[in-house]
């Protein structure tokens, strides 16, 4: 419960989420991937899928590769990276990722080193996996499945110091 | 550090919850390809203790693809009984769209060869049918399910993702089947682009974000599923045997002695006999020559112990002097498992 508190206090502030979004779209479409200069944080989304390939040494492998055709079943891998491109530290830095429509979260995906991972089933109440309960219908509280997930948070425990980059990532299947 | 082995360390972290997989999604086929996927992450941060503007990441989109994917099965899970000459005999197949977007599809029926093996467990192809052709139930119009006059496409124009389809596999049985033979037919089906009859073609090369492309998710991956059904011939086996006894001499009239002499009565006992154990034979006619040098007893043509005229009327059967004496008797109906119809008439020795 410790984690959750903390959690709550520091993405207390509104997002003026629409005006971002639009700004990003526009910075997309010239090809210019890049936020705001008075942001101290680069933030880069990615889908990915995983494919198996032969190996030089003639070994099966795995690797990642930008994801391909994607059909429902296939699982996607979602790498969120962010970048510190200030002269100061950045502190209390949580990353905050909707599981996108259309998709449902693969359970005992979601990875960040150095962060502590939270997951909501409304966007709102974010708990850590062993703590996460869903209502059912009689009011009765059960731990929620991996499949109810619809938010991932990643608190980071250490500040970014100057050009820090680091990522999160989650796997998700098209239903 | 490499992405797999962060990805195998973060396994850890959810470990609770690996036991459960639900599905969220209420549709087989999955969400409907052109949907577009988009995913855009926020970070929220501090520089030197104040809170700053949280970041965006750019959205990231792509669209869901065509996955196409069918199931075709064989609906009754039982042979189609059917019978030697009869035409038009109906199997039954269903045809369903697993995938996620509309398609079209292509129908194929034919007979198998000799040897093919039964989809029941039971005894492989050894008979051919004939005519083989395949119609798809129009639903809404004449009697669903069921093989009617309004059922006349031959492909399947389009069919939505998850949506299931009744098709009719028509054959002729040929006449020189026999009882116990087995026939199989196969239905194919070839995924078509939708309200179409070409062929969905896989989308080669790298994916197009924001183009659907097509992806085969079938067995074999080929977009062509198939199911084979069996038509059981059943057919009466007849067997007749003719016996004969005096009646009646002139001279020792119904005594034992009495002799095939002329002016004897003599009286015909024809029998049918069906041996099939599975299928009565009906409108079964008897036809039989008053031999030579006798004369017809009028008044003595019997079928099952029932008397009959012997005028060409409703009754079951006639005698008739010209061209060539004879009686015909025409048996509604003889049963399996040996049932018998049994004939008898009179004649008088010349």
């Amino acid at each position: 419960m410790k984690a959750a508190t903390s959690i709550e206090t520091t993405t207390a502030h509104p997002l003026t989420k629409a005006k971002l979004a639009l700004a990003m779209l526009i910075f997309a479409a010239a090809g210019v991937a890049q936020a705001q200069s008075k942001n101290c944080i680069e933030l880069q989304a990615s889908a990915e899928t995983e494919e198996q390939y032969t190996d030089d040494q003639g070994r099966a492998a795995t690797r990642l590769v930008p994801a391909g055709k994607i059909v429902p079943g296939n699982e996607v891998i979602w790498t969120i990276t962010a970048k510190n491109v200030c002269d100061s530290a950045a502190e209390n830095i949580v990353i905050a990722n909707p599981v996108p429509e259309h998709m449902t979260y693969v359970a005992s995906s979601a990875m960040g080193v150095g962060t502590a991972i939270t997951y909501s089933l409304d966007g709102q109440q974010f708990a850590s996996a062993n703590e996460l309960t869903a209502k059912e219908a009689d009011g009765s509280s059960r731990p929620a499945r991996a499949a109810e997930i619809r938010a991932i948070r990643w608190t980071y425990t250490a500040p970014f110091p100057k050009g820090a980059t680091a990522f999160v990532r989650y796997r998700a299947t098209v239903n | 550090m490499t992405p797999a082995r962060h990805l195998k360390r973060a396994s850890l972290a959810l470990i609770a919850m690996s036991s459960i997989s639900v599905m969220q999604s209420a549709s087989a086929a999955g969400t409907v390809a052109g949907t577009p996927i988009s995913n855009q992450a926020t970070v929220t941060y501090q520089v030197g203790g104040v809170t700053q503007t949280p970041v965006s990441s750019p959205t990231v989109q792509f669209l869901v693809d065509n996955r196409i994917d069918l199931t075709v099965a064989e609906s009754s899970t039982t042979t189609t009984q059917t019978s030697p000459g009869l035409t038009n005999q109906v199997t039954a197949f269903t045809v369903t769209n697993t995938g996620n977007a509309s398609q079209g599809f292509v129908l194929t029926a034919a007979n198998m060869a000799s040897g093919s093996a039964s989809p029941f467990g039971g005894t492989a192809d050894n008979q051919d049918v004939s005519n083989v052709r395949v119609f798809v139930d129009s639903g809404a119009t004449g009697t669903p399910n069921a093989y009617d006059a309004t059922d006349t496409a031959i492909n399947i124009a389009s069919l939505a993702p998850d949506a299931t389809v009744t098709v009719f596999v028509l054959a002729d049985v040929p006449v020189a089947t026999t009882n116990g033979q087995f026939a199989n037919v196969q239905l194919t089906v070839v995924t078509a682009n939708d309200n179409t009859t070409t062929p969905a073609v896989q989308s080669a090369g790298a994916d197009d974000p924001n183009v659907v492309q097509i992806v085969f998710g079938d067995d074999g991956e080929d977009a062509t599923e198939s199911s084979v059904d069996q038509y059981e011939i059943r057919s009466a086996s007849l067997a007749v045997t003719k016996t004969v006894a005096v009646i009646s001499d002139p001279f020792n009239g119904t005594d034992a002695n009495r002799k095939a002499v002329p002016g004897a009565v003599v009286e015909y006992t024809i029998t049918v006999t069906n041996s099939s154990t599975t299928t009565a034979a009906t409108s079964v006619q008897l036809e039989d020559q008053i031999p030579a040098n006798t004369v017809f007893v009028p008044g003595s043509l019997t079928l099952n112990a029932g008397a009959l005229t012997d005028g060409n009327d409703a009754d079951a059967g006639f005698y008739e002097a010209a061209p060539t004496p004879r009686v015909v008797v025409t048996a509604a109906a003889i049963a399996a498992n040996s049932g018998t119809a049994v004939v008898t008439f009179r004649v008088t020795i010349q």
